[in-house]
This record gives C-alpha cells, sequence and structure tokens, in this order.
C-alpha cells in the first residue's frame, strides 16, 4: 500500500488522538491536517517496516507542544494585559469558558500536558507502554508514573462532579 | 501481597505477563477494595474510549481526505504549491504542474463553476473533464473545426500506449492512455520573458513524432482504437 493510503486509513485514529490533545473540534482538525502535511513531506524519515502510527502520532505531538507553547507565550500576554486592565473579571470569564465542556472534557482539562499525552495514548489509543513511551521520548518508568498520577487525577475530577 | 498501583493499573493496561497476571488476580480474589480499583480503572478507560470513539467512526472530513486523496484530485482553482510537494513529484514535474497550474489558474479565472481539465493522480498529471472526454471520444477526422478541444495525431508510442496530441485555448500537449486514464506526458506551455506563451502545433508534432512507433493512425485506425478502448 502506498503512504498516502497508509496514512489515510490511520486519520480516524490520528482525529482521535488530536481532539484528545486539543479537546476541540476546530483545533483537532487543524492540527490533524498540520500533521498530515507535515507527515507528507518528511515522509523519508519513516522507516518502511517500522509501525507508521507510531511515527504519524510522535509527528502530531510534537507539532502540539510547539503549539501548547506558542499558546502559553500568548496566555501570558494576555493575562498580564487584563490583570492590568480589569481586575476581578477572570473568574467569570473561566467559568464561561468551561461551562460548555462535558463532564470527561473537563476531567482531563484539569490534567498536566505531560500526563494527558500519556493518557491518551495508552488509555484511548490503546498503545502499549514501550510504543507510547518511545513516542513521548520518555523511559516506561516515567510515562508509568504518568500514568499513575493522570489516572488518579482524572478518577477524583470524574468523582467530585458525578 | 500488595499490589502497588502502577502495578494494578499495568495489569488494567495488559502490560503485565501471565505469572505477574495471576499474582494479581490471585490478590484480587482475597481483596474486594483491590477488585473494586480494578473495575474503577477499567470503567475509567471505557470512560474515555466512548467520549473519544465517535471520532474513530466518523467520516474523514473532506479537508483532511483530500490532503491524501491518491484518486483525481480536481482543481477547481490553484493550489498551494506545498501541495505537490508534498507529493514527492520530482522536480521537473514540480515545474510542469506549477506551469499547468498558472494556466489553469486562468483557465479557472474565465470559467469559475467549471473543473480544470487537468488533475494529478500519483504524481503525474492526468486528463479530467471536458479534456479527458475529449480524448476519450472526439476523433481527429470528425470533430468540427470550432471544437473548443482539438485532437490532432494519435499515435502508438514506443511503450506500447497510444497517444493523442491535443489543443485548447490555454493548453496543448500529448496525453497517453495508462490504465483507463490519459496521463499527459508533454504539456505544451512555455514562458518566455515572462509570458506564457502557447507553443505551436509544429513543435507539438515533432515531440510527437519522437515519442511514435511507426506512423500516425489513419483515420480507420483512430476509429478502431476508440472502439477498443484506446488499449
Amino acid at each position: 500500500m502506498r503512504f498516502e493510503e497508509q496514512l489515510l486509513a490511520l486519520v480516524p485514529r490520528l482525529r482521535r488522538f488530536a481532539m484528545s490533545l486539543s479537546r476541540n473540534e476546530a483545533d483537532g482538525d487543524d492540527l490533524c491536517q498540520m500533521a498530515i502535511e507535515r507527515a507528507l513531506k518528511s515522509r523519508d524519515k519513516w522507516q518502511p517496516g517500522t509501525r507508521l502510527d507510531s511515527w504519524a502520532m510522535t509527528v502530531m505531538r510534537n507539532i502540539w507542544i510547539d503549539e501548547v507553547r506558542a499558546r502559553k507565550r500568548r496566555a501570558e500576554t494576555f493575562v498580564a494585559a487584563e490583570a492590568g486592565d480589569c481586575i476581578g473579571d477572570g473568574g467569570d470569564r473561566r467559568v464561561e469558558a468551561t461551562v460548555e465542556l462535558g463532564q470527561v472534557d473537563r476531567a482531563l482539562a484539569t490534567l498536566p500536558d505531560e500526563q494527558r499525552e500519556a493518557i491518551a495514548l495508552v488509555l484511548i489509543e490503546g498503545f502499549a507502554y514501550k510504543e507510547a513511551a518511545d513516542i513521548l521520548g520518555i523511559p516506561m518508568g516515567t510515562l508509568s508514573s504518568r500514568l499513575v498520577r493522570g489516572r488518579e487525577a482524572l478518577m477524583q475530577a470524574l468523582g467530585e462532579v458525578a | 501481597m500488595t499490589i502497588d498501583t502502577a502495578t494494578r493499573m499495568a495489569y488494567v493496561d495488559g502490560e503485565l505477563d501471565a505469572i505477574a497476571r495471576r499474582r494479581v488476580e490471585r490478590a484480587m480474589a482475597d481483596d474486594p477494595a483491590l477488585a473494586e480499583a480494578v473495575a474503577r480503572d477499567r470503567a475509567l478507560r471505557q470512560t474515555l474510549g466512548a467520549r473519544f470513539a465517535p471520532y474513530v467512526a466518523a467520516p474523514v472530513p473532506d479537508r483532511l481526505a483530500t490532503l491524501l486523496d491518491t484518486k483525481v484530485t480536481p482543481i477547481s482553482a490553484a493550489p498551494r504549491r506545498s501541495r505537490f510537494v508534498s507529493l514527492g513529484l520530482g522536480r521537473w514535474m514540480q515545474g510542469a504542474v506549477i506551469a499547468a497550474t498558472l494556466v489553469l489558474g486562468i483557465a479557472v479565472g474565465r470559467q469559475t463553476a467549471e473543473i480544470g481539465p487537468v488533475a494529478t493522480r500519483d504524481g503525474a498529471l492526468v486528463a479530467q473533464g471536458r479534456l479527458a472526454s475529449a480524448l476519450n471520444t472526439q476523433l481527429a477526422s470528425t470533430q468540427p473545426s470550432d471544437a473548443p478541444i482539438r485532437i490532432g495525431l494519435t499515435f502508438r508510442s514506443t511503450n506500447g500506449a497510444i497517444c493523442r496530441t491535443f489543443e485548447e485555448q490555454q493548453l496543448q500537449g500529448i496525453a497517453c492512455h495508462a490504465g483507463g486514464r490519459w496521463g499527459l506526458v508533454r504539456t505544451a506551455v512555455e514562458k518566455r520573458s515572462g509570458t506564457y506563451r502557447q507553443a505551436s502545433s509544429d513543435s507539438l508534432a515533432s515531440v510527437a513524432e519522437t515519442m511514435m512507433a511507426g506512423a500516425p493512425f489513419s483515420a480507420a485506425a483512430e476509429i478502431e482504437a476508440k472502439d477498443k478502448g484506446w488499449q
């Protein structure tokens, strides 16, 4: 099967991973598009015979990391400006922003990024620990402890609203 | 025997070998709290799975599918250059695609609703729309003198395929029939001193001549070739 066809077959899973990282459909599809474009561009870096799904998820996750960093920079600028301009407004906005989200999304939103991506790869995508650790570029022990902490935090968040 | 949290979760994630698995299961039998914790871990996996399952079941959105479309991609507007680079076209083919795209850009500007005459498939240019239909059905011997697309020569190329030269207002070239499609092997678009100039029919014919095995088809041979589906 050609590279494009193999990648096309993976798109539903890539979308799912994108959605669990971004927890937002518009962002998720943007992320997916960027990941597909980058995968096509850097297809030479994928070694035939190795798993294309792990490779494509790695590509997507690296794009997402960059995006998150860029967002944090933007958010810091925004918060600093807001703190000066309209003190006391932040709380209401936060409530508005989260009121639309479902229970699971809210629980996921409470996780640090590194726990969320570990949870997404193992619990949602069904990767083995070894593969997930490779995608994230971390040792298995680190992955395992992120999974433990992430899962405990999710349980707590879901338990509170339930 | 106590089972730590990481081991319990590894059990739920299917990461334990048979011996370690049995150890957890024995401990669960003795310890209802552990069994409950395992049930909660499993429920969490299910909850997360159910939340995101719809994305796997949903059809791939067009904007994503078109990035990977290996079938004909209609060119209805000048595509971004990066798209073609990413299809892995050779350098000269990129040039050809960009040149054709510029021409199509003009065509599209003029006839907005209509799809262009050329698409890409597997990194090669193929005819589509009116051009494909003219190549399939039009005979040089019977075509009206004012046909929007004019078929010139029909011949068998040295590699065995039947090829036809064609001309229309914005695009001229040679198309060869392979795999049920007309692949464009030459598009006669030239850039000269900043303006896009149509290559003359003469040069098209001389390119065709270098590709030919034998003589161009007669009117009768052209009809026969058409009836046999240009095989």
